[in-house]
């Protein structure tokens, strides 16, 4: 009995002299503190805008028509384009493209109008920059409005009465309608910020943890002695009075990432926050033992930031959210499974974004659960491996 | 030749460079990891078909139509069937499918009697690629599905059939993306994120390379190599990195364009030479950064957030001309923003050079901007301290 009550009072000892090591080093301040606040704030200004609107386009007309014109005035009118002028011909406006004035270029036959006067379907063209998606689909998505719109207003010589006899309220017979579901708006930063939130949280634990790790041993090869205050007992207990003491502070700095920043910045928030909270808790966990074992790889205290940064970027990839888990080839899908940010990312965001209840993500919630058990028992054992070698 | 310590100043640099295989590993491995991953996750251009559902509450022979049509759409695939709307939504909410249509019952029913049933399809916009396909194919499908309504009443009416098309679409608008007509995201994110890939493990290296000489206080005897001169020890050091990395860069670049086939529109050279000068005016941003932080862990942790920053002030998927100009601004320091209008001036459309002069001049602002700022770097070099 009393060896037991022994066991958890070196675990608080363990946990408290961790806090000494943590806020004495300002690089490991900056990781757990600064980053896990000031990032999300810069990434969720950068993606604030939300939506691209009002892509400038040229356009040129060779019909110069009444219908011509009342054609581009509906283009102009949707919120996704801005007509930005005229040019006389093809080579003045390719010259717009490549001063990047437009991004767009509208190109009028000159039979427009008498296409439309006969009945047929008039053919124009536009050509679009490629560089950025986002502005493709805005063209995209304004042409296909107004194509859509013209097919029940635009009156055409031949069977007006035929459509009006069909469709009285000039609607068509079987309207469809798009909703945006888990995004309201369909915005850029509603759907980026969620997965980065968790990535943030993930990488500033591991780059802290690797520091804090690669400073003991620096000491170790320099003096030739651990630090003189260093509680000395088991790894075990080492380990999870070390890990309770990074959770206890990342408690808090998820509250603010999951919960704050989602709340200032107008971001979904569809799910029960306390579930959220229980959903974190093996996610910090399997992080924490997985930055125990990355800790191994450091010689020196900055090797945190080679080994670390850039890794946040394959997994950002690995997560699914930018590219889907579906289509994410096999290979990748289970080196993403080693990571707990993929699970943590496909969980958190259909709670926060789609309003899943813990138990529609236990998959994940198990998966990193799992992930938290591996992580200890591998990095429990690489110190008594090392030792033997 | 006189001996002005050049040529000990680079065997410095072999020296160092092989010391720890964190260093390789960093410079070539990482790049070219993610370069692979990019590339072979996107191989298909189009995460397509997405898997969708169908909550089919009518079971008519209209739904059924609207059904195979949605079958024949490229971009989805109907993945289940749901008796409801809460169920298709639960399985949203649980992953299984991105995005689902419900077909009211009494569809038919009203579309005869000309009342107007709408049909309405969800998507599942947390996840934005995808749900941008799945708009797509059931906006396609039912649009199409009510062409095929229309065009029978219409023709039970006596309208000729060649004429209905063009009533029921009178302009249609051909659509050109200019050198990516497939709107393929690997030839889009490639061209970014692998260059930016590269960007941030030089702003990395070159800051842990050089300052590591301060923290070790090895600093003194690396200026002593260099005869005293500041400007051939950061020559001598920064030049076998650059050989490196360009390396790294062409591999890449040949992965994209040669493997791969991306659109080339330009003599390769060109994009060769920007990526030169990306190499170069990268390490000359880290060096500024140096000289005024000549402190290992600042100047790691500035390098570190301005390149992972790099991915999304670059403006390669959410344009600048969208950011708050406050933010925006930023883009305008760091070079791979250069170098990414560069490639989509002249690799993407092939215009003329002229058009991406100021870009290039741009990236040959860095180095010499960083040469200004030696003299900071000398003095931390003389008098080395380590901050932990």
């Amino acid at each position: 009995m009393l060896k037991i009550r022994d066991w958890f009072i070196d675990i608080y000892r363990v946990w408290r002299h961790e806090f000494h090591n943590v806020f004495r080093d300002p690089g490991v301040m900056i990781f757990f503190l600064f980053l896990p606040v000031m990032y999300p704030i810069i990434y969720t200004l950068i993606y604030n805008p939300e939506l691209v609107r009002e892509v400038p386009v040229v356009v040129v007309d060779f019909d110069r028509s009444p219908e011509s014109r009342e054609y581009v005035r509906s283009l102009d009118a949707s919120e996704y384009v801005k007509i930005i002028g005229y040019a006389s011909d093809k080579i003045e406006a390719r010259r717009a493209l490549w001063e990047k004035e437009c991004y767009g270029v509208l190109e009028i036959p000159s039979d427009f109008a008498k296409d439309l006067n006969r009945g047929e379907s008039a053919q124009v063209d536009m050509y679009a920059d490629m560089s950025l998606l986002v502005q493709y689909k805005g063209l995209l998505t304004a042409i296909s409005d107004v194509t859509a719109a013209m097919g029940g207003h635009l009156k055409t010589s031949n069977a007006p009465d035929l459509m009006g006899a069909m469709m009285p309220d000039k609607g068509s017979p079987m309207p469809n309608k798009g909703v945006a579901i888990g995004n309201p708006t369909a915005g850029f930063a509603s759907f980026i910020i969620p997965g980065i939130l968790i990535l943030v949280l993930q990488q500033s634990l591991i780059l802290g943890i690797v520091m804090l790790g690669a400073g003991r041993r620096e000491r170790l090869r320099a003096t030739g002695l651990p630090e003189p205050t260093a509680i000395h007992t088991g790894t075990a207990r080492t380990m999870i009075g070390q890990a309770l003491c990074y959770f206890t502070i990342y408690s808090i700095m998820s509250v603010f990432d999951l919960y704050f920043i989602p709340h200032f910045f107008n971001l979904p928030q569809a799910g029960n926050y306390v579930e959220v909270n229980i959903f974190v808790i093996p996610f910090l966990l399997s992080t924490i033992f997985f930055g125990m074992i990355v800790q191994h790889l450091a010689r020196e205290r900055e090797d945190a930031f080679l080994l670390v940064v850039f890794f946040s970027v394959i997994f950002l990839f690995l997560a699914g959210f930018t590219w889907p888990l579906y289509a994410v080839p096999g290979f990748w899908r289970v080196m993403g499974w080693l990571v707990p940010s993929t699970w943590a990312v496909q969980g958190f965001i259909h709670i926060s974004s789609n309003g899943a209840s813990l138990a529609e993500v236990s998959g994940c919630y198990h998966a990193l659960w799992i992930l938290t058990i591996a992580y200890f028992l591998i990095a429990y054992t690489i110190p008594r491996l090392k030792k033997r070698t | 030749m006189r001996n002005i310590g050049f040529i000990a100043s680079v065997k410095r640099s072999l020296r160092q460079i092989v010391s720890r295989p964190i260093y390789l590993f960093t410079m070539v491995a990482l790049p070219l990891i993610g370069g692979a991953l990019i590339l072979t996750m996107m191989e298909e251009g189009l995460p397509q078909p997405v898997p969708v559902g169908l909550v089919d509450m009518d079971h008519s022979e209209l739904s059924r139509k609207v059904s195979r049509t949605l079958d024949m759409m490229p971009t989805i695939t109907i993945e289940n069937y749901f008796d409801s709307f809460d169920d298709a939504n639960r399985a949203v909410k649980s992953g299984e499918i991105l995005g689902f249509i419900v077909i009211e019952d009494g569809l038919e029913e009203k579309a005869v009697a000309m009342r107007q049933p709408e049909i309405v399809y969800y998507s599942n916009f947390a996840f934005y690629v995808p749900a941008s396909l799945v708009l797509k194919g059931f906006k396609t499908s039912s649009t199409l599905a009510q062409g095929g309504l229309v065009k029978e009443v219409l023709v039970s009416m006596g309208m000729p059939e060649e004429k209905v098309a063009s009533t029921l679409i009178p302009v249609k608008t051909q659509m050109h993306g200019l050198g990516n007509p497939w709107m393929n995201y690997a030839i889009y994110l490639g061209n970014s994120f692998l260059p930016c890939m590269l960007a941030l493990v030089i702003l990395l290296i070159t800051s842990y390379t050089i300052t590591v000489e301060i923290k070790h206080g090895t600093s003194v005897q690396w200026l002593a190599d260099a005869k005293g001169s500041m400007f051939i020890a950061i020559l001598g050091k920064l030049l076998p990195q650059t050989l490196i990395f360009f390396t790294v860069g062409i591999v890449m670049q040949a992965a994209m364009y040669l493997y791969y086939g991306f659109p080339l529109n330009c003599n390769p050279l060109i994009m060769a030479l920007a990526m030169l000068l990306l190499v170069v005016a990268t390490q000359s941003l880290a060096l500024i950064f140096v000289c005024a932080v000549p402190n290992l862990r600042l100047a790691l942790s500035v390098c570190a957030l301005l390149g992972m920053l790099s991915f999304s002030i670059g403006g390669f998927s959410f344009p600048v001309s969208a950011m708050y100009p406050a933010i925006g601004i930023f883009s305008y320091i760091i070079p791979i923003r250069y170098y990414f209008l560069i490639y989509v001036d002249q690799a993407l459309n092939g215009i003329p050079l002229y058009y991406s002069r100021l870009y290039f001049a741009a990236l040959l602002v860095f180095p010499l901007l960083s040469c200004v700022m030696l003299k900071r770097l000398r003095k931390a070099c003389e008098k080395p301290v380590y901050v932990p």
